[in-house]
């Protein structure tokens, strides 16, 4: 029997679930059991193998990701891999400036969380730096994310991200899901490839976009995802996470639409249908 | 076909015919470099090089990858993958400027795919009890000083250590589920002498750093270690800093170097590369 693997941020953690955040440190957490992932794994009769940690960056999501599926002695029955805000990259670091915000530490890697401002069509979408603390190291990084760094460069990883995952879960014959945390994704992608002065970008993004099955594109246009689902019926926790209920009917929507939606082989399956 | 990726030292940089003034597509020097040598030894197996002056490794890693996916729809697979991995000190912005340009002051020869600039820094090495860091340049400065402020002072080169091992491993998984011979190589041991600074006991508040970054260099076999610790065969830098041959201004490497480096990959690599099974799948 294959396995569900799964990996994502704090949506897909279960961040905020009763039973998350336990004082005694995540390995004692009890939430697990709500979590999309282990309701869909349930519905498919299979053991799951949750990797999300709390303030993932994309980055690190890929890395962790590929890591997993490429080394793994088990068989993968589905992975679904959920892609978190574009506003964050991770720096290697002595010093831990997450331990106090439910962060999971990993290879000493701190996630950086940037803010997105929509901007206007002649702008496009920009960082802005949301942390009040006005430290020598904030103050660097809320110059460089706002003034340097582009929201495009973020989205050209994670779109080269989704592709990659797309391509070698074809070749290894696992069927990939691939979902954003909400559907503003959708609207600073597009709004990104506007940019009249980057038309290279704008046709590699559409060539990405066009590389990917809708089921890997919950977020980018297709279905409704995790975070809108519980916003749009059951609202969402204080720190902007999706409620248990949401976790449950996101679990439903993976098993009986989504699924049944995967083509045989990315697609290839779906050039050759 | 034959497929090479890397930057400026693989696309052949300022050997006689590169950098022509009416663009890159005019460049007359392909023959002279190691993979067009490689191809001709092997038989004028035909060759496809991807390689761009100033590439990052991400931009390597993403062309790569993004190259071989597209193969694959057309049903066809390279008969051998050669990636060189470039200097760990670059990264890529998306950014419709055209800093680089205006910068240096003259043609830059850096083709603009995807819209990206690539952002060159220097390594320094630092003393003994120091961690390696990106050094503070002119060039950094006078782009933009907060560029300087993030490279120098916030980014971290284990950064960049942990990010270009990961794509490495990355591609020789895929090459080994997908059944494609593989090299991968530094175009200069320099980067491994980082990665094994960064490692250094001494600094022990980045241990689960270390322990990934191990992992990831035992997971790599010797021939995607040239340059990264495989002491039989030299990299593209031992050759060509070799009195024979000369290494221009601005470090690239000539002919004769280009010569001699396909020769020692044929000679001395090609009979150890592991012909990967295919994935179960195919």
């Amino acid at each position: 029997m294959g396995i569900l693997v799964a990996n994502g941020c704090s949506f897909t953690y279960g961040d905020e679930m009763k039973g998350s955040r336990n004082p005694e440190g995540f390995h004692c957490d009890t939430h697990h059991h709500a979590t999309y992932v282990a309701k869909l794994a349930e519905l498919m009769g299979v053991p799951y193998k949750n990797l999300a940690m709390n303030g993932s960056s994309n980055e690190k999501i890929f890395r962790r990701t590929m890591h997993f599926i490429q080394t793994t002695k088990k068989d993968i029955d589905l992975l679904v891999v959920q892609w978190s805000s574009l506003g964050r990259f991770e720096i290697v670091e002595e010093q831990d400036w997450e331990h106090d915000v439910w962060v999971q530490k990993e290879c000493n890697a701190n996630q950086v969380h940037l803010g997105i401002k929509m901007g206007s069509v002649e702008t496009g979408p920009r960082f802005v730096w949301e942390i009040g603390n006005k430290n020598p190291r904030n103050l660097i990084l809320k110059h460089f994310s706002e003034e340097v760094l582009t929201v495009s460069t973020m989205v050209l990883k994670t779109l080269s991200y989704m592709n990659i995952i797309q391509h070698v879960c074809d070749i290894m014959n696992i069927r990939v899901i691939q979902h954003h945390a909400n559907g503003v994704a959708n609207s600073i992608v597009l709004r990104s490839m506007r940019n009249q002065h980057t038309p290279e970008y704008s046709k590699q993004i559409a060539s990405y976009i066009k590389g990917l099955p809708r089921t890997s594109r919950i977020g980018l246009g297709k279905y409704e995802t995790l975070w809108d689902l519980s916003n749009r019926k059951y609202g969402i926790y204080p720190c902007g996470h999706p409620k248990e209920e949401a976790h449950e009917d996101f679990a439903k929507l993976l098993y009986n639409v989504v699924i049944p939606d995967i083509p045989i082989k990315g697609k290839q399956g779906e050039l050759e249908a | 076909m034959i497929v090479f990726n890397g930057c400026s030292f693989t696309y052949g940089d300022e050997l006689p015919g590169s950098r022509h003034p009416d663009g890159l597509e005019f460049d007359t020097h392909h023959h002279l470099t190691y993979a067009h040598r490689i191809s001709n030894l092997l038989g004028e197996t035909p060759y496809l090089n991807l390689a761009q002056n100033a590439s990052s490794n991400d931009k390597i890693f993403r062309r790569t990858m993004q190259f071989l996916s597209d193969l694959r729809w057309k049903k066809e697979t390279p008969e051998l993958l050669v990636v060189q991995w470039t200097t760990l000190g670059r990264f890529e912005i998306v950014d419709p400027s055209e800093k680089e340009y205006e910068l240096y002051g003259v043609p830059w020869f850096v083709p603009k795919e995807s819209s990206a600039n690539q952002l060159i820094m220097a390594l320094r090495y630092g003393k003994k009890e120091e961690r390696p860091r990106i050094a503070q340049t002119d060039w950094m400065t006078k782009r933009n000083p907060l560029v300087s402020d993030f490279m120098c002072h916030q980014y971290s080169v284990e950064t960049l250590v942990l990010h270009t091992l990961s794509q490495m491993n990355i591609i020789q998984d895929y090459c080994d589920m997908a059944g494609i011979p593989l090299i991968q190589h530094q175009y200069s041991s320099i980067t491994y002498e980082y990665i094994l600074k960064s490692l250094d006991d001494r600094f022990e508040e980045l241990k689960d750093y270390k322990d990934t970054v191990v992992k990831y260099l035992k997971n790599l076999r010797k021939t995607s270690r040239i340059g990264l610790g495989n002491t039989q065969v030299p990299c593209f830098h031992t050759i060509a800093k070799q009195d024979k041959y000369k290494i221009t201004e601005l470090g690239h490497f000539d002919e004769g170097a280009h010569k001699e480096f396909a020769e020692v990959l044929v000679r001395d690599v090609f009979p150890i590369i592991v012909t990967p099974k295919k994935w179960r799948t195919d």
